[in-house]
């Protein structure tokens, strides 16, 4: 069997992640909100739960330095102190460092205890305060040679004794666990019955003990009356005292009563789901999807024979599939707060390191995005920002030269676009060095000799793989990661990423998600013997191929008109390498052509032979069997059970790109 | 022997229901001092003592035994407050409130069950 306390520590650490959380988010509130008594107080629960858990889990160095952190916290919230805001950014470090802590006790890491310096610093006094939170266990009282064979026990109440719920009788049945007792009660200080309050305790005690074992200590015996020190007068001593008069009597044993099963309890507001469970609901939902357009199209095709009332079912299936689908999804949609959060550190951490002001701006924190996407996101997001700040802000000199407002601004906004998040990085900084992007580009040979791209195809070379304008290696970005990590990062998402920049002004890079990897919208083609699927999104329009607005290029390539203006023109059963003719359409075949646009391109055309449907596909991913498949994003099963090929348009754009670029030269 | 255990901290909650069933014990458990009151109001037969946190949103550990202290059926139900200082005041403010003991976090098991089984006179 699991041991349990595994499935406490479990718990702990997702608390803890809730706790630093809440924390955090306390914390800046009380820097930049008003301080109110619940937000200090909030923030102090946190503290000392993760204190509490640590201690109960003997993560000594985190209960520790959640102590030091208590303590100072502790200070504010009763009042010692009243300038709270000067010392919020050393809470934040410290929280920093408590999130390290968990970290590292998670993970069985040995971390550095952060520096309580600061900490002590602000409640007032550098003193060295305990850091053992178990508080102060009393030492054990040397044990004197020769132990009594039987105690004496005085134990008086105070009247007030009963109205604590302790309740002698059972402290006494406590003691006969050590050994054999006799108990005399004194009642002279009863009052005549009509004169009893029974809330009083009137009646004083001696008690005899003598110990089945034979080293029992006085100060086993004194812990029986542990919780009743200060409601009684207690005197315990060896041998045998003169015995006051009354009454002995013998405790009678108390046999075992029933023990009640447990019950469990507590109907909670929330609920905690293990995200395997989610995903296989996801999956069935993902097969009803498949069944319901299955029967959809049994009986389309004159099949439902005009029954009206079988297509009012259909119709309630289908609206019901999507509702559940719709509901089902929004289990696993988490809003982009927590996401945003974890980035405020690394914005004062990156700050700290390269020396900048910085005030990091977070606007659509509520905007709800799949959990998968939103932990994936993570790392691409710290990059993204460490870049901004290192490469994109300058230094407060530089700025205040300029014009501009010394705190360099670093914007996260989140926003959702009909089916897709985008997640903005933007700053107000310089904007990005193109000359010095071109130079490092022909250094690299990423770009010839000579050459003069124009601005765009500038801004995108920094995500080629390999690019990296920092010519040290810096503390900062330096990480072994580029921006073309990103960008994989984001294609692993199925998600784009497009940049802007304005020299002096700062740059934008904005990163285009799907709401959901599990289900697509999506437009289901034929070309050749091949059906596929194309995202909707990526779709501008979709037009019945007309001779007339196609050109042959001279250098093979196709180009088609798309209103006023020449796109490029690429066959998709050829792109996906199928042996298709290339020059079908000249023979004036039904065809179509779809005109595409990714995030960041411009836009390009594709033919196929016919489009066959618009709807929603379940995304089976190819990953697990077969690996990454160029131009392949995933797989679906259509309505008749047919397996088709999600496209990856991104990635046939990126595959002709050198088709793109003569099509344009031509 | 029934208890009705409160603390805000789940990971609290979890050792304190591991800790009391291994012993047979039946944990109720609850997340404020404001959610205990509205579980012993919602008990038929009262706990046979009740385990409190004092520092809680809502409802302290203080705020709760005054509380219960007020019930009439209440008045003398065993309270033991589960406390991570062992402050002397926060003591006092603990008996001054009606507590009947404490428990100094984090708590040994065997004492915990063993301070439960002295306050009630169960097994």
């Amino acid at each position: 069997m699991a041991d349990p306390m595994d499935a406490i520590r479990a718990t702990f650490f997702e608390e803890c992640a809730e706790l630093l959380e809440s924390l955090e988010t306390g914390l800046l509130a009380l820097q930049t909100g008003p301080r109110t008594a619940e937000t200090i107080d909030a923030v102090f629960r946190s503290v000392h739960s993760i204190k509490g858990g640590a201690a109960a889990f003997a993560f000594s160095d985190l209960a520790a330095f959640a102590h030091e952190f208590e303590t100072a916290l502790d200070a504010y919230r009763i009042g010692q102190r009243g300038d709270l805001p000067h010392g919020v950014p050393i809470l934040l470090r410290a929280c920093d460092g408590l999130r390290d802590l968990v970290a590292a006790s998670q993970t069985g890491a040995k971390a550095t205890a952060p520096d309580p310096t600061g900490l002590r610093a602000l409640c007032g006094s550098n003193e060295v305060v305990p850091t053992d939170p178990r508080g102060d266990p009393d030492p054990l009282p040397s044990v004197p040679n020769g132990f009594p064979k039987v105690w004496t026990i005085s134990f008086e109440p105070r009247p007030e004794l009963l109205s604590s719920g302790n309740e002698p009788s059972f402290l006494f049945r406590s003691l006969a666990i050590l050994g054999r007792i006799e108990v005399r009660a004194d009642a002279a200080n009863l009052p005549p019955l009509e004169n009893v309050d029974p809330t009083l305790a009137y009646l004083r005690w001696t008690l005899r003990l003598w110990p089945s074992a034979p080293d029992l200590t006085e100060t086993e015996i004194e812990a029986a009356f542990e919780f009743v020190h200060d409601l009684c007068d207690l005197r315990i001593a060896p041998g045998t005292e003169a015995l006051a008069p009354g009454r002995a009597s013998q405790i009678p044993d108390m046999g075992p009563r029933n023990a009640v099963p447990d019950i469990p309890s507590l109907v909670p507001t929330t609920i905690r789901v293990d995200l395997a469970r989610v995903d296989r609901l996801v999956d069935l939902v993902g097969e009803l999807v498949i069944a319901q357009s299955m029967l959809a199209q049994d009986m389309t095709p004159g099949g439902s024979g005009g029954n009206p009332t079988g297509t009012d079912r259909m119709n309630d299936l289908q609206q019901l599939t999507r509702d559940l689908q719709e509901s089902v999804m929004a289990i696993r949609a988490q809003p982009v707060r927590s996401l945003f959060q974890r980035m405020e550190r690394i914005v004062r951490e990156t700050a700290a390191q390269t020396g900048k002001t910085v005030r990091l701006v977070t606007e659509g924190v509520a905007t709800e995005i799949d959990k998968t996407v939103i932990e994936r996101l993570a790392d691409p997001l710290t990059h993204m920002i460490r870049n901004a700040i290192d490469h994109g802000l300058e230094d407060p000199q530089r700025r205040t030269a300029a014009g501009k407002d010394p705190t360099g601004t670093v914007t996260l906004r989140a926003l959702q676009r009909s089916d897709r998040i985008l997640i903005e990085v933007s700053d107000d900084g310089a904007g990005l060095d193109r000359p010095r992007i071109c130079d490092r580009a022909i250094a690299r040979g990423l770009l010839p000799p000579g050459a003069a791209p124009d601005p765009a195809e500038i801004d995108q070379l920094i995500f080629s793989p390999g690019f990296s304008t920092a010519s040290g290696v810096s503390a900062v970005s330096g990480r072994g990661v580029g921006m073309d990590v990103v960008n994989r990062a984001i294609r692993d998402l199925s998600g784009s990423i497009a940049i802007e920049s304005a020299e002096g002004a700062g740059c934008r890079i904005t990163t285009s998600l799907p709401l959901t990897l599990a289900i697509l919208d999506g437009m289901v083609v034929r070309s050749g013997r091949e059906r596929m699927v194309l995202p909707l999104s990526t779709i501008l329009e979709a037009q019945t191929a007309d001779l007339a607005a196609i050109e042959r290029l001279g250098t093979g390539g196709w180009a088609v008109r798309l209103h006023d203006r020449y796109v490029p023109l690429l066959d998709l059963g050829r792109s996906m390498g199928f042996a298709v003719p290339h020059e079908r359409w000249e023979a004036g075949e039904d065809s179509a052509v779809l005109f595409i646009r990714v995030e960041g391109g411009d836009p390009f055309a594709l033919r196929v032979d016919a489009i066959e449907a618009q709807r929603q596909v379940v995304v089976k991913g190819l990953d697990d069997n077969l690996g990454r498949v160029p131009c392949v994003s995933a797989a679906t099963i259509l309505g008749d059970g047919q397996i088709a090929l999600i496209v990856d348009t991104p990635a046939i754009a990126a595959a002709a790109g050198l088709d793109l670029q003569l099509a344009g030269a031509a | 022997m029934k208890v009705l255990a409160i603390d805000d901290s789940r990971t609290i909650r979890e050792l304190v229901r591991v800790t009391l069933e291994r012993e047979a014990i039946e944990a109720v458990l609850a997340e404020d001092g404001l959610h205990g009151l509205e579980l012993l109001a919602g008990m038929e037969d009262r706990p046979d003592a009740i385990l409190t946190d004092v520092n809680m949103p809502r409802l302290d550990g203080f705020g709760f035994v005054r509380k219960v202290r007020d019930r009439p059926d209440c008045a003398d139900v065993p309270i033991l407050m589960l406390t991570t200082e062992s402050a002397k005041d926060l003591k006092q403010q603990a008996r001054a409130a009606g507590a009947t003991g404490w428990i100094v976090k984090p708590f040994d098991p065997a004492r915990l069950v063993g301070a439960l089984r002295t306050v009630t006179g169960l097994t």
